[in-house]
């Protein structure tokens, strides 16, 4: 279980000055003595044992010490308190051809980027090959990356980010950000490095990259850990904090639901597939709508119909409970009901929905049409991605059976 | 891989690195030194029609500039019978290289802010690289400066160990004062915007364009106290064109370098890391 340590954090506090209106910086004696202006602690108190192979993401906000933290653990600037201790070789990817220069060719560029990434020159030569075939611009390799295409230039530049042989790396997000192709490559490569061993400490907005790849989540806000643990645990603590939504509404026992004096709504609920009320769901697991409604006299037939509404208002799908086999059609006699629609897993694609809810009597006539009723969010649990990293089109996401055969 | 079996322990605290952990991993970061100087020196002349022959081109524009208002329509002397062209030449080579070191020191942060703020190296080597891409422009111009000068028949056994004694200390001075300006420039930005006119003044004040010869006597004694002057005057003696340099003088000059290279170490050392903090 504990495998040896290769990041010790201290107490780890990083002030920077912000400059206040009138003097834009402070003096320079205030600097000598290390008095800060006016200061704002982007980090403080971090103390955090990263083990061997341990794949960690880091959430958080803007502004939260993401990138912070990545600064001191690849030395780009010192804390203001506390100390690291570092087992390993340290190698930091915050950009994609970190210290290309245009007007020189293909070749000199991985060679000055791996010596600026701390590789000596015989380390280079043992990987040039594998770099240029990665790339895939063998032919343009002694043109200046200036007359590159953009795709070109990323992909050399990320060609050399792959094969740096560092203990432990430090990913930040913006490496993530760019082309989906590149996206893909870059989410998958990171992949790769989890099942070689290798320490990852990797920076994402990405809930789904960090539920599909690391060990282990951390979530940063104002500069302080909220949550450290299994990623599944760290995401669903910070979804809830980042965006409100609403799992369940009922009402009261008098006029004032929705419905007319022979039905009314007694309460709206979203279930997670093991029983608990609750607006965040796994994509790969299926989850019910309960609509409970009271019948107070005996009534013509009586069904009830979900809709699912994405953020922008279009309706992603719609069921209807015309084909409920228990009372369908049939008239109802007073007492309490639920209705339960299941929604599958492996259907919907990740994101914040509404759920709009209606009650209908014979000729689907509504007796109650509440729109946007519910606010819930999926998550992407990351399986049915596997390895793929890159964006998804279209409004669903549902596991398909493939087969592949072959036939000559 | 072999970096896998050997594992360093790395401890990073709020205080910068000692100076020994400084000389240390520059030393570690010998290739990225090579690289850089081979980066600054090949995109210096890439592409342009003339390629490396503007290592020369620009030295000479401006000596000829020199040469005509200064030594034909001024009629500058020079000292006892050498052609003024010579004379303005021994003077304008190491001049040009003090230069161009102080000036690629005093930037050597701010061009490679893109580096410094997205990976870490020892920022030293940037300044090592910049003084070594200004080296290799000054051996091209002292190889021609000493086939003019042998054509003279003012070279002999000693010419080429004197100028790279001198040029060493000379440079060094150069570095120490660039890496001072980049340092406090961090703070001071107006720094990096007076050098240009300091540099001027430090020009007009060495014998560079002018004999020494056309100094006040009494002035002389005070004139080398600039280690400037001293130093250009140094190399120059290389060629037997130096007017009464005193040793006293030159150990001065030596002295100071020595001094200002420390002490632009230790600021340099204090602000490398903040520099990241501040842009």
């Amino acid at each position: 279980m504990s495998k040896p340590t290769a990041i010790t954090m201290t107490g780890l506090g990083k002030c920077y000055d912000r400059p206040s209106a009138w003097s834009m910086k402070p003096s320079w004696w205030q600097r000598v003595r290390g008095i800060p202006g006016n200061p704002f602690w982007a980090l403080s108190d971090v103390n955090l044992t990263i083990r061997e192979g341990e794949v960690v993401g880091i959430l958080g906000r803007n502004g939260a010490g993401k990138s912070t933290l990545l600064k001191i653990l690849s030395r780009i600037t010192l804390p203001t308190t506390g100390e690291v201790r570092i087992h390993g070789r340290i190698g930091s990817l915050l950009e994609v051809g970190t210290g290309f220069n245009p007007d020189l060719s293909g070749h000199e560029n991985i060679y000055l980027s791996g010596v600026i990434h701390g590789l000596t020159r015989p380390e280079i030569d043992a990987i040039y090959d594998q770099i240029v075939a990665f790339s895939g611009v063998e032919e343009f390799i002694h043109m200046p990356v200036k007359h590159y295409s953009s795709g070109m230039y990323t992909r050399l530049g990320y060609a050399v980010a792959a094969h740096l042989n560092h203990d432990i790396l430090l990913i930040d997000e913006v490496l993530a950000v760019g082309d989906a192709e590149f996206q893909r490559k870059c989410m998958g490569h990171i992949h790769g490095q989890t099942t070689s061993g290798r320490t990852v400490l990797f920076v994402s907005h990405n809930t789904a990259a960090i539920l599909g790849l690391c060990t282990r989540a951390i979530w940063l806000d104002h500069g302080r850990v909220i949550a450290d643990g299994p990623p599944l645990e760290v995401v669903d603590q910070y979804l809830a904090r980042l965006v409100t939504l609403k799992s369940d509404v009922s009402w009261p026992a008098d006029k004032t639901a929705p419905g007319n004096d022979a039905v009314r709504l007694r309460a709206v609920r979203m279930v997670a597939n093991n029983g608990t009320v609750s607006a965040r769901h796994m994509n790969d697991q299926p989850f019910h709508v309960e609509i409970e409604y009271e019948v107070l006299r005996a009534f013509s037939p009586i069904g009830t119909t979900i809709a699912v509404h994405d953020t922008s208002g279009t309706c992603l799908f719609g069921s209807i409970s015309n084909h409920e086999p228990n009372w369908h059609g049939k008239a109802r006699e007073p007492g309490r009901y639920i209705s339960r629609c299941t929604v599958p897993g492996d259907l919907m694609k990740e994101g914040v929905y509404a759920l709009t809810v209606i009650v209908w009597s014979s000729g689907f006539m509504p007796v109650a049409q509440l729109d946007l009723l519910l606010d819930f969010e999926i998550v992407d649990s990351g399986k049915l991605r596997g390895d793929y990293f890159g964006g998804w089109e279209g409004y669903i996401q549902p596991r398909l059976p493939w087969h592949c055969d072959k036939i000559a | 891989m072999e970096s896998r079996t050997h594992k360093a322990d790395m401890l990073i605290t709020p205080s910068p690195e000692g100076m020994k952990g400084h000389l240390r991993s520059l030393w570690q970061s010998r290739h990225l030194v090579y690289w850089l100087t081979r980066r600054d020196v090949l995109l210096r002349y890439r592409q342009t029609r003339f390629g490396l022959l503007w290592v020369v081109l620009q030295p000479a524009a401006m000596f000829s500039v020199y040469l005509l208002s200064l030594g034909y329509f001024a009629r500058l002397p020079a000292p006892s019978g050498v052609p003024y062209a010579l004379y303005l030449l021994t003077g304008l080579v190491p001049w040009l290289f003090f230069q161009s070191i102080v000036l690629a020191t005093s930037s050597a942060l701010q061009h490679n802010m893109h580096l410094i703020t997205k990976v870490y190296f020892p920022r030293l080597v940037l300044v090592i690289s910049a003084v070594a891409s200004a080296s290799f422009d000054y051996l091209w111009m002292v190889l021609i400066l000493l086939i003019v000068a042998a054509a003279h028949g003012m070279v002999d056994m000693t010419t080429l160990a004197v100028i790279v004694l001198w040029s060493l200390v000379l440079g060094l001075l150069a570095m120490a004062i660039g890496m001072a300006v980049a340092a406090l420039s961090v703070y001071y930005r107006d720094l990096s915007v007076a050098l240009p006119m300091l540099l001027q003044m430090v020009f007009f004040l060495s014998p560079v364009v002018y004999a020494v010869t056309m100094v006040p006597e009494a002035y002389v004694f005070w004139y080398y106290l600039n280690p400037v002057a001293t130093l250009i005057e140094s190399v120059r003696s290389a060629f037997g064109l130096q007017s009464a340099v005193l040793l006293l003088h030159q150990l001065l000059a030596v002295g100071v370098a020595a001094v200002s290279a420390l002490v632009a170490l230790y600021l340099f050392s204090r602000i490398e890391r903040a520099v990241v903090d501040l842009a």
